[in-house]
């Protein structure tokens, strides 16, 4: 248990989490029209909401990303993509259960994946619901290793 | 509690970027704001009429107008071949119906993204994504035109099997006042392994050779 509150555990948790966000923030922010309808694929989300979704999600991830990577408000950030982890698994969970085949968006566009079979999809969906439930970990490792003693950018 | 009020920082910062953001980024391939506009249309929201929709000849004719928009028959292409939909209210056609209805000079809808429509489309064609701000902006521009909305219009995107993209812009146009409008279910992908010679590049629309 005491390796997971050392500061250099931490620090490499903090990295790995925010560079992943960083980056899946990437592509989303370059093109929105194709989160939006990677949203839509979801089937979960009301109409109303998908602009909004599509628009505020990306730089959210990219700002908490930073917000990990940096230190500057580390725990807010594992904090904000430790709900985004919890969110996508409810719904990448949810479509599994009720058979929809859905594109997770997470690290790549609507269009790359537009291609695959139903079968690729649900097995992609598992794979990155795998995925997601270790960012969700990390976060929580975070939360958790900067709940009673400060870790600093540069570790001791 | 800290967590908390970091959390609330970074929606600001969130907020104030995203927003400047979208505003200064705009062309084909930008989004919009939620309040500005409301393009998205949720095929699953969009009332189903159950009666029959009217036929063209029991609408009043349109005003006479000096422009080039469709004006082949407005009776129903026989879809020999091609399955209906299910799902849709919206006829189904395969690429001989879509070809007959190109070289009749029917309106041909695009609904795939603007710089995907710019790496080839069927001749002819003209783009309107739902996924784009400019969608209304672009229905209007064709009715203020003189499009005849009794005319026979073909959507195509990008999927040979849901082309939900289709239905959504067939919905926008049928609330525009177009009458017949039909969903071309291959898709580009069947019409380039059909008709390879029949592309067009770029963002004109182009004509048949």
């Amino acid at each position: 248990m005491r390796v997971l509150k050392n500061p250099w555990f931490t620090f490499f948790v903090s990295l790995l989490l925010g560079c992943t966000f960083a980056y899946s923030s990437y592509h989303k922010i370059l093109d929105p029209p194709d989160f939006a309808k990677i949203v839509y694929n979801y089937k979960l989300v009301p109409g109303e909401l998908i602009n909004l979704v599509a628009i505020y999600m990306p730089w959210f991830e990219l700002v908490a990303g930073l917000a990990v990577i940096t230190g500057i408000g580390r725990r807010g950030g594992a904090l904000g993509l430790g709900l985004i982890c919890a969110v996508f698994i409810v719904a990448l969970s949810y479509n599994l259960y009720r058979g929809h085949p859905t594109i997770c968006g997470c690290f790549s566009t609507f269009a790359e994946n537009k291609a695959l079979t139903d079968a690729e999809k649900f097995s992609k969906m598992r794979q990155e619901l795998f995925i997601d439930v270790g960012l969700l970990l990390a976060s929580l490792q975070i939360l958790w290793a900067t709940c009673c003693c400060k870790i600093s950018v540069k570790p001791k | 509690m800290k967590a908390l009020l970091q959390l609330l920082g970074i929606l600001l910062i969130m907020a104030v970027v995203g927003t400047v953001y979208n505003l200064w980024n705009s062309g084909d391939t930008a989004t919009y704001l939620p309040w500005v506009s409301s393009v998205y249309v949720d095929a699953r929201e969009v009332p189903v009429i159950s009666e029959p929709r009217p036929s063209p000849e029991a609408r009043p004719s349109p005003e006479p107008t000096s422009s080039p928009a469709p004006t082949s028959s407005p009776e129903p292409v026989t879809s020999s071949g091609s399955a209906p939909a299910s799902d849709s209210r919206f006829p189904m056609i395969g690429t001989e119906e879509t070809l007959e209805e190109l070289e009749a000079e029917s309106l041909i809808v695009d609904a795939r993204r603007t710089k995907v429509y710019r790496e080839g489309h069927i001749p002819g064609a003209i783009s309107m994504s739902p996924w784009e701000a400019d969608l209304p902006e672009k229905i209007a521009k064709l009715v203020d035109g003189g499009a005849i909305l009794e005319a026979p219009v073909v959507v195509y995107c990008n999927d040979s099997k849901e082309c939900e993209d289709s239905k959504m812009v067939a919905h926008q146009l049928e609330a525009a006042g177009f009458l017949d409008l039909k969903i071309y279910q291959g898709g580009f992908p069947s019409w380039k392994k059909e008709n390879p010679d029949l592309v067009v590049k770029g963002s004109e629309p182009g004509e048949l050779p």
